[in-house]
């Protein structure tokens, strides 16, 4: 198979081979849902309702979904650097942007069956797993999430190689951003200016848009609609900054190596 | 003080004056302030928002106490990934040159996570307790960073007793690292009391650093610590520490002997 489907094939066949061979990568996606296990155990002695847990499970997915994408997913680029192939596939002819974006998104989408971790994980340790009122909704805003945080490592990995120091700072994008995004306490009620910021954060939406899926209630669609837009618009932001960073680093206007 | 104290202090000067050039070149003061404290001042108020949700106050101050408290047992853990990094990094196997015990020689290398764990502990309950109202008084601060200390020491010692799995099993340091994190949030009493009811669960807890002296360091926080309930707890933490101690010794010195011995010291991934 040629062209960009061949491309994006191989490159999807060859980042599945290399997480089964760091199968530590995959650590936080296996024990990140456990968190379950802490904010059940937060909110236990006051009787809560299955959407208040389901709420706290939802929370689980997302931080473990993001923080996935954030220190696994945007270092393809930083591997290919650090394990020196990255000079060998600068040179193919064409291609080699496409087969980073296919592969960091490959690795985020891993972080899929968290969901079903994660309400394991409540039913075996409090008897309760994750509600949802209607499926097919859900599916598709755990789709939602999943490209939005795709986009995010996307942007992030171009940043990683500009930006030198860029790695310590990225401690900076968890839990701050899972306070802007609303994970805990809905965002509206983040003081002013805080939440005009978070109203432009896709994750935000994908948090309304799920927890709506999760209870039946309605405005799901929209926030979705908004999430998925979002996503969409740091998708293409990112690949355009990708596409660039390779350019400079064909050009030798980027180090290779800090 | 005799010959063998001497030297054993000096090595342990050396290794925390090379400890702290790697973490000068880990952070900036920007990329200190505007990463990693915003993060943990961040995630204090994350857990403190979770005590809210149930609705009272006293959960939300409860919460965020124990997580400020906690950043510094929980940065010890770091530890684990640095001593692992020195055998993909090649310098494990200079260290190990030295004449000095392994345990003593990598302890020394690492205390960096101490001192970042106890600053970030202390300055982030400042900065909570300014956001939150939670009223810490500065006159209980010597004894709130007496109680850190041994909290601290006493988890870096059984972060030193997983650093050993980590030297002989690199792969497995990000699964020791989460879920040691978890069980410190979970188990010992950092968001609610610590469980208590099923003894197959609350006694193995005991065993955990935090778990027993956590109680003496959110007294010393309210400004009501009671002399003998304080040195009790902190008195039962050390203990714990001291027995990690002792396990790290065994897990570092036996991990680095083995690998020594089938020649797999330099095929770290």
């Amino acid at each position: 198979m040629t062209g960009v489907a061949g491309v994006a094939i191989h490159s999807v066949r060859m980042q599945l081979r290399l997480v089964l061979r760091r199968l530590g990568s995959l650590a936080p996606l296996l024990i990140n849902p456990l968190y379950v296990v802490v904010f059940f155990g937060a909110v236990a002695a006051h009787r809560p309702s299955a959407e208040l847990l389901t709420s706290l499970g939802l929370t689980a997915f997302v931080m473990a979904a993001w923080g996935h994408a954030v220190f696994t997913a945007s270092h393809v680029i930083d591997e290919e650097r650090f394990s020196g192939t990255m000079e060998v596939n600068l040179t193919a002819p064409a291609g080699y942007l496409v087969s980073l974006v296919v592969r960091i998104v490959t690795v985020t989408v891993l972080a899929a069956p968290v969901i079903a971790e994660v309400a394991v994980v409540g039913l075996l340790t409090h008897g309760t797993g994750l509600v949802i009122r209607v499926p097919f909704q859900f599916f598709v805003a755990v789709l939602t999430c999943l490209a939005g945080c795709a986009a995010g490592a996307l942007l992030l990995s171009g940043l990683l190689v500009l930006v030198r120091g860029a790695r310590t700072l990225q401690n900076a994008l968890t839990y701050p951003f899972y306070l802007l995004g609303g994970l805990i306490l809905p965002h509206f009620s983040l003081p002013e200016g805080l939440r005009q910021l978070s109203d432009a954060f896709f994750l935000t939406w994908a948090v309304e848009g799920l927890r709506a899926a999760a209870a039946g209630s309605p405005g799901g669609w929209r926030d979705l609609g908004l999430a998925a837009a979002l996503a969409v618009a740091s998708g293409a932001a990112g690949t355009l900054m990708l596409q660039r960073v390779l350019l400079r680093l064909r050009r030798g206007e980027v180090r290779f190596h800090d | 003080m005799t010959d063998k104290a001497r030297s054993l202090f000096q090595v342990l000067w050396l290794g925390l004056l090379s400890s702290f050039e790697d973490y000068r070149r880990l952070f900036t003061w920007k990329s200190w302030l505007l990463g990693w404290l915003l993060r943990l001042v961040a995630q204090v108020l994350f857990f403190a928002m979770l005590g809210r949700l149930t609705g009272t106050v006293a959960d939300e101050r409860y919460a965020a106490v124990g997580n400020a408290l906690v950043l510094a047992p929980l940065g010890c853990l770091g530890v684990v990934a640095s001593t692992s990094l020195e055998r993909r990094l090649g310098t494990l196997q200079l260290l190990l040159l030295s004449p000095t015990d392994p345990l003593v020689v990598l302890l020394s290398r690492g205390l960096y996570w101490v001192f970042d764990g106890l600053l970030t502990s202390l300055v982030t309950l400042g900065v909570v307790s300014a956001l939150l109202g939670l009223g810490v008084q500065h006159g209980a601060l010597p004894l709130i960073f007496c109680g850190q200390v041994v909290l601290t020491l006493s988890t870096y010692a059984m972060a030193m007793a997983v650093s050993g799995l980590s030297i002989r099993w690199p792969e497995a340091r990000t699964f020791l690292t989460s879920t040691l994190t978890i069980v410190l949030l979970a188990g010992t009493g950092v968001n609610t009391a610590a469980p208590a009811g099923n003894p197959v669960w609350s006694v193995p807890l005991h065993l955990i650093p935090v778990r027993n002296g956590l109680p003496a360091v959110r007294a010393a926080v309210a400004g009501t610590p009671s002399t003998v309930p304080f040195l009790t707890h902190l008195g039962l933490e050390c203990l714990i520490g001291l027995g990690w101690l002792a396990m790290a010794h065994f897990a570092v010195v036996g991990s680095v002997r083995h690998q020594v011995r089938t020649g797999r010291l330099t095929t770290a991934t």
